[in-house]
Order: C-alpha cells, then structure tokens, then sequence
C-alpha cells in the first residue's frame, strides 16, 4: 500500500497496487470520472440554452447593453466584468490549493495537507460570496429569474454552477473535519481526490461560463 | 519511494506554474474584452480568442490539475466523450439560433 503514497498523478504500476478491482482501477474513481462526464452534458445542455437565446430578450436589463425602463429610468448593461474577473481567479487558486492539498496527503505531509484543504474550502466560500454580490446587485437593477429570456437562463445556469459550488465546500468540510477526528492515511487519498476532481470540474465550467457568458458580448441581433 | 521524493518538488513546481498561465490567461482575455478595436466591428476575432483562451484554460485544468494526462487511459475516455457530445450540441444549437429567419417580435 505504501507505494500508493505517491505525488501527483496516479500511475499504472500504482494502480497495480490498488486493490485489485475488476478493470483493474479504483471503482470510486471511475464512477466519478463517469459522473463528472454526464455532468458535463448536463451543463453542456444549460450553456447551449444560453446561447440560443442570447439576444432574444424583448426586454430589458440587457447583459451588454444598456436599457431605458418604461418608467424612463436607465438601466447600464447588468454584467460586472471586473468583479466576476477577480472571483474567477479565485476559482482558480482555489483549484490549486485543491491540488496542494491532495499532494500534502498523499505524502502524509498533514500540516500542509489540512492548511491546503482549509484554504480551498476558503476560496470556495469567497466565490459564493462575490456571487451573492451579483445576484444582489442584478435583482436591485431589475433582473429576475422571471424578467425576461437573459435573466431565466443566466440565473438558472449560474444558479446550478453556485449551487455546485455550495456542495464542493460542504465535502471539503467535511473531509477537513473528518481528518482532524482522524488522519486520513495515504493509502486513502483516493478519497480526497475524488473530492479534487469535483472541485476542479466546478473550477473548469467557470472557466467556460466565464468565458462565453461574461467575455463574449450579446449583439442586438443575438449573433457574434 | 526515492523516485517520489524527488518527483514531489517537480509537481509543485508544475502546479504553481500552470497557476501562473491561468492567471496570465484569465489576464489577458478581460483585457481583450475591455479593447474597443474587439468590440465595435471585430466581434468574431473576440469570440475566437476568447474561445482559444478558455480552452486552454480548460485544458490546462484538466491535464495538470486532474491529472488526466497521466492517468489511466479509460478515465480519459469515460470523460472525454461525453465533453466532445456537448460541445457539438452546444455549437450545432449555437448555429442553428444564431441564423433567425424569422424576427421574434413577430412570433
């Protein structure tokens, strides 16, 4: 088992050295990598409802533009760039932290390992708040899940990634809480990778929301 | 164990430098947003850095941070499927929306 202690990725000889299974790989973890693949047609199929109906709204706030309300009071274009850029990058030290964290327990380094899985529950925490930020401030300018096309699928695709979010800091909670009660030995970092994975997949569709949500802008005519 | 020992800095060092990329990365695509030449007439070339950017963003993650360019090959397939299948139908439903024959105000 000692030569499952390793750093990094998981090799074939270490695989050989996992108990053996019936493709020869950790259950826990091919279950995973087949539940991260079916969510990512789960979100797949949310951002594809989000560009189809990008630039449909009939009426306003507008993601990129600018809106005048029928009481005459103008609404300025609903996305915060600047903000969302700094809570990105805190995803994506978080996914970083997730992997020092994962390295500190397969070495049985648990200083590192617990200070590491703390932070990433931290940074995890921090997003969801920059996101209660923006749900805030857009609700106040007038966008609600109800308001028009934009605010239905904005809020229900960003709405399921927080809530994604929410979940990955409840396990990393837990696995930090049930480390200090007892030390989760190298030979069950598979756990905590398992755990990595979920949080690097929450890191990864940010990156792609980020990306064609928020850099992209919304013609009027709903093209590029 | 001698060979981890030694491989252990090297994977620090790998991860805090493909941090140092996204950062770089992220860096640069809101600067590209923020450029008006982008903005007013040259929309298509945002949308294709933006996309460049983001996926090797996106890959960058998955290669280094999960491991996936070393691990076993069948977790490779088990993801990647699946990722390629919603990509296709996120574009084929990008296109076919994007082409509108008939204004909705008039539906």
């Amino acid at each position: 088992m000692a030569a499952h202690a390793t750093t990094g990725p998981v090799t074939h000889e270490h695989e050989a050295a996992h108990p053996p299974t019936s493709m020869g790989l950790p259950h826990i973890k091919l279950g995973f990598w087949t539940f991260l693949g079916s969510d990512c047609l789960f979100f797949g199929s949310l951002i594809a409802t989000y560009m189809a109906y990008r630039g449909h709204s009939l009426t306003g706030p507008f993601s990129h533009t600018s809106w005048t309300a029928p009481d005459g009071h103008v609404v300025p274009h609903i996305l915060n760039v600047p903000v969302t850029s700094i809570s990105a990058f805190v995803l994506l030290v978080s996914s970083f932290a997730m992997v020092m964290a994962l390295n500190g327990f397969q070495t049985n380094n648990r200083g590192r390992a617990r200070l590491w899985l703390f932070l990433t529950a931290i940074f995890g925490l921090t997003f969801l708040g920059f996101q209660s930020y923006e749900f805030t401030e857009f609700y106040l300018n007038g966008l609600s899940l109800q308001q028009n096309l934009f605010g239905s699928c904005f809020f229900v695709l960003t709405g399921f990634h927080g809530t994604h979010v929410a979940f990955g800091v409840l396990w990393l909670l837990t696995l930090f809480v049930a480390d200090l009660r007892k030390p989760i030995p190298p030979s069950k970092a598979v756990n905590v990778e398992t755990c990595g994975l979920y949080w690097h997949f929450v890191d990864i569709v940010w990156i792609v929301i980020f990306a064609f949500v928020y850099l992209i802008p919304v013609t009027e005519k709903g093209g590029f | 164990m001698e060979a981890h020992a030694h491989a252990q800095p090297h994977a620090v060092r790998n991860y805090i430098l493909v941090l140092c990329i996204l950062g770089v990365l992220t860096f640069l695509e809101v600067m590209t947003y923020f450029i008006p030449w982008f903005q007013v007439e040259h929309r298509r070339v945002l949308f294709l850095a933006i996309s460049v950017m983001g996926t090797i963003k996106f890959a960058l993650v998955v290669a280094f941070y999960m491991h996936l360019r070393h691990d076993a090959v069948f977790y490779r397939e088990v993801f990647i499927i699946p990722l390629v299948l919603a990509v296709i139908i996120t574009l084929i439903v990008t296109m076919l929306t994007s082409i509108r024959l008939i204004p909705y105000q008039h539906i």
